[in-house]
């Protein structure tokens, strides 16, 4: 018996327009419950590639296999199948919830929608304590909520749905510095709870090497660099990654004694 | 180099595409205007009535309509092919220079209504030098200003409610000053430089004020732009700086330029209506009014042929003017005026209103339709507007019209927000309908459906829903599109909300607020517009005491007894501020 793996891509393609194409070609595997960080700069084709999994654009030319069944991506066409395995959580979660529905209604839709289980004030009440948040936010408008409120009201909106893998853009790009560690903490209990996989997109290599045990590196529209978090930092393959790391911003031992 | 080809490939396909929607758009514009003028050329058969027993009447008034006599009408004027081959017969007609004889004097049409266009091109030539004269005092101050790196922005609120008056309440106003009460101008008729004064200032007044302003606005914008400060800090001259500022904001400005001298053309039949100027605007009126639909199609036709015109002139400017940036579709979007008011100018709308009020609370218990005075009776205590020429209370009559104009251009902006917000779901496809509508002034429409259902209320209403829903649509497109792109509205499909349930549930409810508020807006407007039309007689009919209808009834009796246009000017014209200063103030929220 062969193994199949939870997620398959096989040579995506995708642009438009007259510049050369964001993604040119990209093949990528992700297995059950394998957390994954996705870093490169900004325009290197992340976020695309995040929507062409999600199904929210469609490529080109390529197919998405999950669980071994090829998904055919059209936008706007119901997927229930899928959208029930793979969720997401946005960059700015501000944007990304309808900002006149209360934390309720905004929870309770999907799970209408894509018919998960039986929609009562208990699944409500357990989606925002898995997310450590107070009854009393079910109440609130979305644009009511603070950011690190919003960003795990939209947790709780993908982990009603019981998704298997999660994917995330950015998600503490637009949080405190306390609140991002409180989300990656967050996302790194509900993987375990939840038995799911994780796609994050950060610039953060903390979080990557906080919560990731795979890393991937993007330049171009190109997967440059795919190895265990460990070795990636430890050994980049590639020259480019390398100065990655490099530019991330740490605070050496020495230099805190010089300053005080 | 397979890279490049590929590169180049795509970029060529990128073009097409461009090229697709631009011819879309083309398409959509000219079947648009292909079908007013199909509109134009069926208009015998669409206006339904027996063309040939109105020409009878018309012309033998003493003869009896027998079956016999109709039926050799018919024949002679091809009536009896039907709608299609009047139509081809008609086009066909004017190609050769023949536009059918007039169903009322039975004479050629072509060279009196050409005589007649003539005269109107005159008073539109004059009407647009005054305008653009205006135009660029209003923007001197800017520039002298800007050049000292002062942001100004609008003159003052007097200047605008000025502007915002409908032409043919300015006329009457400018009747009553310059020639009843100064007697500087001769008060009617076309026989030298004196009788175009004040037609053409009442034209250009609305249109020089309103350009200006919006010019004006725009060279205060463009002046604060990064480049402006770096010129003038390089030491390039101060006329170099100002030609430059002067072409930026005239390109952004020239499409609304555009559309104002289109709109002149609905705006000179009412002033032609007013100062009895024998142009193409009146004998087009007086062929609406009177049935005489051969007459009434030349006379459209060559509106729409000068509309077209000054487009097309406009269209040229603009890529002469600043042809790379177009072509690179690096313009930026024309920014609406508005008018930014301090608290005590907030105040103006609400006076504008509260003195309306009033005037309805004491005219509403009074009786507007039975004759209780003497004719033209002058205003006193007992009856503080005076009588009509019937002898007729003028306060009450002026309460009661208000009251159903008010409720007429509520239903009006009601159902323009209907069909604007189902025809924005389509911007492509309606972007040419979108365009007439917004160029074809509302009088036009008017003389329209007049010639197809007759004169009345409901025609009206029809000619203005006619043209009005258009601003509602574009602005239905524009959220529609700001809508859908929201992150949120996006990622729906990742909950299973499908495009159905998205665009009731999602979608409309983030576009109908805004949208809402301004069909609003426009319902003072659209009061004005109602107002023009039943001044013009294509509206409400006698004894309906409508306002623009009260109006014209007293024009003629302005020289004895100036109250019967008094009284009705200056509810319209309170009516306008209260448009346009409210307007901008719930705008800004």
């Amino acid at each position: 018996m062969t193994h199949t793996p939870f997620l398959q891509l096989k040579n995506l393609r995708y642009g438009r327009g007259r510049e050369s194409e964001i993604i040119p070609q990209l093949s990528l595997s992700v297995e059950q419950q394998e957390r994954i960080g996705l870093v490169g700069e900004s325009g290197c084709g992340k976020s695309t590639l995040l929507k062409l999994i999600l199904g929210v654009i469609s490529a080109q030319s390529g197919q998405i296999y999950c669980e071994g069944e090829s998904i055919r991506i059209k936008p706007w066409r119901p997927m229930n199948h899928y959208r029930k395995l793979v969720q997401y959580i946005p960059q700015d979660p501000h944007t990304a919830l309808p900002p006149q529905q209360t934390v309720a209604k905004l929870l309770s839709e999907p799970v209408k929608r894509l018919k998960i289980g039986v929609l009562n004030t208990e699944t409500l009440l357990r989606a925002v304590e898995q997310v450590e948040l107070p009854h009393s936010v079910l109440k609130q408008k979305a644009s009511e909520l603070s950011g690190g409120q919003a960003q795990r009201v939209a947790l709780a909106r993908a982990l009603i749905i019981k998704p298997k893998f999660l994917l995330a853009d950015e998600p503490t790009s637009g949080l405190d510095l306390p609140l991002r560690e409180q989300i990656k903490e967050l996302l790194a209990q509900v993987c375990k709870d939840n038995q799911m996989g994780l796609l994050v997109v950060t610039h953060d290599i903390s979080m990557v090497s906080g919560l990731c045990d795979r890393m991937l590196v993007m330049q171009q529209g190109h997967i440059i660099e795919d190895q265990l978090t460990e070795d990636a930092l430890r050994a980049p393959n590639n020259i480019y990654t390398q100065r990655l790391l490099e530019a991330v911003p740490t605070i050496h031992a020495s230099a805190w004694h010089s300053l005080s | 180099m397979k890279n490049r080809l590929r590169h180049t490939l795509s970029a060529a396909g990128w073009v097409f595409d461009l090229d697709r929607s631009a011819v879309f758009t083309l398409c959509s514009r000219l079947l648009s205007l292909a079908g007013v003028v199909v509109v134009v050329a069926m208009l015998p058969w669409l206006s339904g009535q027996d063309p040939a027993l109105a020409l009878l009447r018309a012309r033998f008034s003493e003869q009896n309509p027998t079956e016999e006599t109709l039926n050799a009408i018919r024949e002679s004027l091809g009536l009896d092919q039907g709608p299609i081959a009047l139509m081809f017969d008609w086009l066909k007609g004017l190609l050769h220079g023949d536009a059918g004889v007039s169903w009322v004097s039975g004479k050629p049409l072509l060279a009196d209504m050409l005589q007649a266009a003539s005269v109107s091109l005159t008073l539109m030539g004059f009407a647009l030098g005054t305008a653009f004269v205006i135009a660029l005092l209003l923007c001197v101050q800017t520039i002298r200003r800007g050049l000292r790196g002062q942001a100004y922005r609008s003159s003052g609120i007097l200047a605008v409610t000025f502007t915002a008056l409908p032409e043919f309440v300015l006329a009457s106003m400018l009747l009553l000053l310059g020639a009843v009460w100064l007697g500087w101008f001769p008060t009617y008729g076309w026989k030298g430089v004196s009788y175009v004064v004040l037609p053409a200032l009442a034209l250009a007044i609305p249109a020089g004020g309103y350009l200006g302003r919006l010019l004006s606005d725009n060279i205060a914008q463009v002046f604060t732009e990064a480049w402006v400060a770096t010129w003038s800090v390089a030491g390039v001259s101060r006329w170099h700086i100002v030609v430059a500022v002067v072409r930026r904001a005239l390109a952004t400005v020239l499409p609304m330029i555009g559309l104002t001298i289109v709109s002149l053309t609905g705006s000179a039949v009412a002033i032609e209506k007013i100062f009895a100027i024998p142009g193409i605007g009146r004998s087009t009126l007086g062929a609406a009014i009177s049935k005489d639909v051969p007459a009434l199609q030349l006379g459209i036709l060559l509106m729409l042929l000068f509309a077209f015109f000054i487009g097309i002139v406009v269209n040229i400017l603009k890529t002469m003017i600043l042809g790379r940036a177009l072509r690179q579709g690096a313009m930026p979007i024309p920014k609406e005026a508005d008018v930014i008011m301090s608290k005590s100018k907030r105040l103006v709308p609400i006076v504008c209103l509260l003195i309306l009020a009033v005037m309805m609370l004491a005219g509403l218990p009074r009786d507007p339709y039975s004759v209780e005075f003497m004719r033209l009776q002058a205003p006193s205590m007992g009856l503080p507007f005076g009588a009509d020429a019937m002898g007729r209370d003028l306060l009450a009559r002026l309460a009661h019209g208000s009251l159903y104009t008010c409720v007429l251009a509520i239903l009006v902006a009601l159902a323009c927000l209907m069909i604007g917000f189902l025809i924005g779901q389509f911007p492509r496809l309606m972007a040419g309908p979108i365009e007439v509508a917004n160029a074809l002034p509302p009088i036009l429409s008017g003389l329209l459906i007049a010639a197809v259902y007759g004169p009345g209320l409901v025609g009206a209403s029809l000619a203005v829903i006619l043209v009005s829903w258009a601003p509602l649509a574009a602005h239905a497109a524009a959220l529609t599109a700001e809508v859908k792109a929201r992150p949120y509205i996006q990622m729906l499909p990742l909950i299973g909300v499908g495009a159905v349930r998205r665009n009731a549930f999602y979608v409309f409810p983030a576009v109908i607020k805004p949208l809402l508020r301004h069909a609003m807006l426009r319902v003072p407007g659209i009061a004005l517009t109602l107002a023009s039309l039943g001044f013009l007689g294509l509206g409400a009919m006698p004894p309906s005491p409508e306002w623009g209808r009260v109006l014209a009834e007293g024009l003629p009796y302005i020289e004895r007894s100036y109250w019967v246009v008094l009284a009705p000017v200056s509810a319209l014209a309170l009516l306008s501020v209260f448009a346009v200063t409210a307007a901008s103030g719930l705008g800004k929220r």
